[in-house]
């Protein structure tokens, strides 16, 4: 989770994403913002995410983030 | 049956009746009904096409959830997680296959019926090189109504079923008023499955007065914009655009101007008339519009201008894209070069193909395409040169949150996004080159000189701008989080009926006497 929240912050200093929790919703993260996201997180983890994965759910938080990236780890 | 005619003001009111008379659990059914017949007195011709769209694209969505139900009973029952991956990514390649079908089967219709003339229209240009005396006769395809619209709706729900976000539909008759609900069906917005079905079936339809005092308060708001705004900016800009050589500049730019209001007035007008219109059954349809010209950057603006063809967009072409293995390799190996480089030109190329797709939405001619790429051109420019910005910020102590800042962002997007009109509301490249010459050349003093408002008259000018400034000033509430319509409501009695008939007075008072279709009922 620590590794995740280094990751959003790089990608976004200026969000406190231990807070926030409605990352997409309130059009916190655009879309470049997310595939930035998506390229370092498939990085970072050895993950794929796709297209169908980017849904409000996986990423208005840092907790919806985690639980995908540990559901795509298997 | 256009949104503005009394024939559909009738339609609304005998449908509305029969919906609120009929038992609460086969209304559905009535508006089933409606949409068909709605359809049906537009064209029969466009009537069979909707049939056979709807009847096509419900079997792919099933034949898609049958491979992965059977696929979902195997991987459930293998333990190996390499051969649990083998077998899922067997079910999608088999799924792919028949998204691929009904994915070809929906667009091919509307790329036949709407750009083969286009098509043959640039090649046959080819071909009169060879052949000068050759003349190029287009083909008259019939297009149904709203053509665009739903088959955006109706690949949004396969692309769902593909990717697995949720169930095909089994029942086709829910399916059928998914596809064919009539408020949508004209110019959007272009709905997603899952939303829709929500509002028609899982929502409550009992009849309310505030609901409906809400529906008619937002019907005639967009009778407003159309009517009397868009309508008689038409006349100013057309008159523009038509003699623009003998103009001066800044006319010119006046034009630009009127032409943006119509544009937003007409689009926005003819979506308060569909939304309110669906909220008078209780059905709730998605916002096309978020104040765009308050935008501080083009990007912010199409995440504000027609908000639903955005995120169809973003979601079936833009991240597929951005995402898909070819452009990650791409990321990786300019990475090892430029970190930074590595990461945006993946997102530069999606951006450059979501907006010629854009351009080309817009219709079948080369303007269309360059204003797409102009959008997107100019995104990309902003990506690639944002580190230099940020030195540029920092090396003039500029506040990006100061007030002044952004004000200027405003206007700079404003401005740009008029430019961009150079290429829309023209009837070729020719006009919009013609166009931005006059534009940005030295105005003969002959030409301001003899200059009159003969053409389109003060009167025309008086009331665009006087119900602009109304809509502006709703327009700014709206960007501070005020719910107007919640506010009026809320009003006395009689300062509330006061303001409603000022209103419905304003429309014949004021409205053109030149009435024209909307623009994007075309699409």
């Amino acid at each position: 989770m620590e590794q995740l929240l280094e990751i959003l912050k790089d990608t976004k200093p200026d969000v406190d994403f231990t807070a926030e929790k409605k990352l997409i919703d309130n059009n916190v993260l655009d879309s470049f913002d997310i595939v930035q996201l998506v390229m370092k997180l498939n990085e970072a983890f050895d993950i794929e995410i796709g297209a169908e994965n980017i849904i409000p759910e996986n990423f208005n938080s840092a907790e919806s983030l985690w639980a995908m990236i540990q559901k795509l780890q298997g | 049956m256009a949104f503005t005619s009394t024939g559909f003001i009738l339609f609304i009111t005998a449908a509305v009746i029969l919906f609120y008379i009929v038992p609460l659990k086969k209304r559905w059914l009535v508006l089933l009904a409606e949409s068909y017949l709605f359809y049906a007195l537009a064209s029969l011709q466009g009537l069979i096409y909707l049939t056979v769209t709807t009847l096509v694209t419900f079997g792919t969505a099933v034949w898609m959830q049958k491979i992965q139900n059977a696929g979902d009973l195997q991987t459930a029952v293998v333990t190996d997680k390499a051969e649990k991956k083998q077998l899922k990514a067997s079910i999608k390649k088999n799924k792919k296959k028949i998204l691929t079908a009904g994915i070809v089967f929906s667009f091919g219709i509307l790329a036949i019926l709407k750009y083969s003339n286009f098509v043959l229209f640039n090649f046959t240009s080819l071909f009169k090189l060879f052949s000068p005396g050759y003349k190029f006769n287009p083909i008259h395809f019939f297009v149904p109504m709203g053509i665009s619209f739903y088959t955006f709706s109706v690949t949004s729900y396969l692309f769902d079923v593909y990717y697995n976000k949720y169930k095909a539909r089994s029942n086709i008759f829910e399916y059928a008023l998914y596809v064919s609900w009539f408020p949508a069906l004209v110019q959007g917005p272009i709905n997603r499955n899952d939303q829709l079905h929500a509002e028609l079936f899982e929502k409550d339809h009992t009849f309310s007065l505030e609901n409906t005092e809400f529906a008619v308060q937002r019907i005639l708001w967009g009778f407003l914009k159309k009517l009397v705004i868009a309508d008689r900016a038409a006349q100013v800009v057309s008159y523009i655009f038509d003699n623009y050589d003998k103009l001066p500049n800044f006319i010119i730019l006046f034009g630009l101007l009127f032409y943006s209001i119509q544009l937003y007035a007409d689009f926005a007008g003819g979506m308060d008339v569909a939304l309110g219109v669906s909220e008078l059954f209780g059905i709730h349809l998605n916002e096309n519009f978020r104040q765009p010209y308050f935008s501080q950057s083009i990007a912010e603006f199409w995440r504000r201008w027609h908000i639903t063809l955005g995120a169809w967009m973003k979601d079936y072409i833009f991240y597929p894209f951005s995402l898909s293995a070819g452009m990650l390799n791409l990321g990786k190996r300019l990475g090892e070069k430029s970190r930074y480089l590595g990461r945006v030109i993946p997102m530069c190329l999606g951006n450059l193909l979501v907006f010629l797709v854009v351009g080309i939405w817009h219709g079948a001619e080369w303007h269309f395409v360059l204003y797409g790429l102009f959008h997107g051109g100019i995104i990309v420019f902003s990506i690639l040169m944002q580190p230099l910005y940020d030195r540029g910020i920092s090396a003039f102590h500029i506040n990006i949150k100061s007030k002044g800042w952004q004000l200027f962002r405003i206007i700079r997007t404003f401005y740009l996004v008029n430019l961009g009109c150079l290429l829309d509301d023209v009837t070729d490249l020719h006009q919009s080159w013609g166009m931005t010459k006059q534009l940005f050349s030295f105005t003969n003093w002959n030409l301001i000189r003899n200059f009159s408002f003969q053409g389109f008259g003060a009167k025309t000018i008086f009331v665009v701008l006087l119900f602009s400034a109304v809509w502006f000033v709703v327009s700014i509430r709206k960007e501070q989080g005020a719910d107007i319509r919640k506010s009026i409501a809320s009003r006395p009695l009689v300062l509330r009926w006061t303001l409603y008939m000022v209103l419905i007075l304003s429309i014949p008072f004021f409205q053109s006497s030149h009435m024209a279709g909307f623009m994007y009922a075309q699409f």
